[in-house]
């Protein structure tokens, strides 16, 4: 059994997870067009080796980071996102312009 | 149906669980108590007794609870005089019977399965508002969640045919809380034991209880598990001490 461990609730069935794409640093949407920040959000760069990942453990609906080797699927450690995350940022609002841009 | 029937209004019959299908199938005795129509017994006390000793399922899902939650939901409870837990998945027993869960870092499930402490409950949500309780929200638990209980010696071996947490008794001790999932229902396992009987409270989307119903009696039929009357399980609760 694959076990995963939540900063939550503990070591856990890897069944009771949601993998939830790689972690991105916040960028500011006002400093790209939408076309770079569709990329932004949706493209992941799956790299070889050690990447930060959202994961949620559905049961509680708690999303965390796991830091995970993709090359030896090991993950060193999993941690809550306020660590990453440390503190709170706002942008100034945009008017939409060209979708395509 | 006679005229007198069909003019009866809603709230002047007595509330049901979303079991009360299943309790009638069972042949249950059932009686009316100041929360609804409930299953008083299944057999008779000491058959009853019996079974909660052994391997025994019960109905609280019309036994008062709330929620709240929110950076300011700690803060909003100790102003009331509610003793809480310090850390999350564990539980704080009240004077009164209350049991505070909590489940995350700001978020507390009050659960009252005695029925003693169900003006406490409702005292605090008079008193809640958003005006008066800054950074703390209500989580309509009484809706949202059914609550049933595992009662007996046999009751961790059974759920851990269901759930994937060691649920051995020195392992899962006395007021520790799982959520986890159980067949991919989302479930919250409290273990409360009432006096020396291992008891497991169980609870879940209130739309799965029935099935949740069924699925337990299946699987503690091989280790002659049944359903237990509310009647039994508060004498249970009786010999704490």
């Amino acid at each position: 059994m694959k076990l995963l461990r939540c900063p939550l609730n503990g070591l856990r069935n890897i069944a009771e997870f949601l993998y939830g794409g790689e972690v991105h640093p916040l960028t500011d949407p006002s400093h790209h067009g939408a076309r770079a920040w569709a990329e932004q959000v949706f493209f992941d760069d799956n790299a070889a080796g050690l990447v930060l990942e959202w994961w949620c453990h559905r049961p509680t609906s708690y999303w965390f980071i796991a830091e995970r080797n993709t090359v030896t699927d090991q993950v060193l450690r999993t941690f809550a996102s306020s660590e990453y995350y440390v503190e709170s940022v706002t942008f100034k609002r945009v008017s939409s312009g060209d979708p395509n841009a | 149906m006679t005229t007198t029937d069909l003019m009866r209004l809603p709230q002047a019959l007595a509330r049901q669980s979303p079991l009360h299908r299943q309790h009638l199938s069972c042949r249950a005795s059932l009686a009316e108590s100041a929360l609804g129509l409930m299953p008083a017994r299944y057999g008779d006390l000491a058959t009853d007794t019996a079974q909660a000793d052994q391997l025994g399922l019960v109905d609280l899902c019309l036994t008062p609870r709330a929620g709240f939650k929110g950076p300011g939901a700690a803060h909003f409870l100790q102003q009331h005089s509610v003793a809480l837990p310090g850390s999350p998945n564990r539980t704080q027993q009240q004077d009164n019977g209350l049991l505070v869960n909590q489940l995350s870092f700001d978020e507390y499930l009050l659960l009252d399965t005695t029925a003693t402490a169900s003006a406490m409950i409702t005292t605090l949500c008079n008193a809640w508002s958003l005006d008066n309780a800054p950074d703390c929200y209500q989580v309509p638990r009484q809706d949202s969640h059914g609550c049933l209980a595992v009662t007996g010696q046999a009751a961790w071996r059974m759920l851990s045919s269901l759930i994937s947490v060691d649920l051995r008794p020195h392992r899962f001790t006395d007021f520790q809380i799982a959520q986890t999932l159980l067949n991919d229902l989302s479930v919250i396992v409290i273990r409360c034991d009432q006096g020396k009987v291992p008891n497991y409270y169980l609870l879940a989307d209130i739309t799965s209880m029935e099935w949740l119903w069924i699925v337990l009696l299946d699987a503690m039929s091989d280790a002659g598990g049944g359903p237990i009357g509310l009647t039994t399980f508060q004498a249970l609760q009786g010999s704490i001490d």
